[in-house]
């Protein structure tokens, strides 16, 4: 597993979720929303086509046996993608900044955690986040997936926080 | 560490010649299943937060912060914990409710 995230330059210590009377407030700047709203989109269209890199979300269950497997995934069907897509359908709906309840945030934790799962598959990341450089090809996503980890951090402590 | 205590029955207490009888303690939720008991387990994966795990089991299983953190804490060291146990319905729903959220959980006979 990958260790706490210390906060890389420019997030800052800006609380990204705040517990409010009545719920919870998720507080993104308008680029974080874009940047939150076209992960979602893109694993959106990846989880409908099956995309490779939707695997990690629907892991085998019965790794010994083939059998029992498939009779698992016969049972499931489409439950555990449309437990996900019902899961971001939460978070657009609240991106811009609405109050949310602790139910709703535990859909928010599941989705940036679902994204961050299927970009540090991408990414082929490792327990420790390495330096990229700028010039790097990939560096947009790793910054993507460092704010992702970051805005999870927030979301637990904000649900631990009883 | 489970301590396999020999217990007496209640026959031995009033014959207190008789060897005592061992009664085997009930492990957990799998007494009432005859079966072998199913396992589920959580692998250890890079790109999981600690904190998250251990959230998530607390979460779903209902375990104390410092239960949840020592089987994070086992999976993250050891690479794999048992997390739960039951029949194969509890141990699928489990599975099912832990890919949810997207830890790595298969599920095998102990």
């Amino acid at each position: 597993m990958a260790p706490r995230i210390p906060w890389p330059a420019g997030w800052g210590p800006r609380p990204l979720v705040q517990k409010i009377e009545g719920g919870y407030r998720v507080n993104l700047s308008r680029i974080e929303q874009r940047v939150l709203q076209q992960a979602f989109d893109d694993l959106r269209v990846m989880l409908v086509n099956e995309d490779p890199s939707t695997r990690r979300l629907a892991p085998t269950a019965y790794p010994d046996d083939p059998a029992l497997d498939e009779e698992y995934r016969q049972l499931i069907g489409d439950d555990l993608v449309a437990s996900q897509l019902a899961a971001f359908d939460v978070v657009e709906h609240s991106i811009g900044g609405a109050t949310v309840s602790r139910d709703e945030l535990e859909s928010w934790m599941r989705s940036v955690n679902a994204v961050r799962l299927v970009i540090g598959t991408q990414l082929d990341v490792g327990e420790d986040i390495p330096d990229v450089a700028r010039t790097d090809p990939d560096y947009p996503r790793y910054q993507v997936y460092e704010f992702l980890g970051n805005l999870l951090m927030w979301i637990v402590a904000a649900l631990q926080d009883n | 560490m489970r301590d396999n205590l020999a217990m007496l029955s209640p026959a031995a207490t009033t014959t207190p010649l008789e060897a005592p009888i061992e009664i085997e303690e009930p492990v957990d939720d799998t007494s009432t299943n005859p079966d072998r008991p199913w396992v589920v387990i959580v692998w250890n994966d890079p790109i999981n937060l600690m904190d998250y795990v251990t959230f998530v089991l607390q979460k779903l299983f209902g375990y104390s912060l410092e239960k949840a953190q020592r089987l994070m804490l086992d999976v993250h060291e050891k690479g794999r914990a048992t997390v739960s146990n039951g029949s194969r319905e509890k141990a699928e729903l489990d599975v099912f409710r832990l890919h949810e959220h997207g830890l790595w959980a298969t599920m095998q006979q102990d």
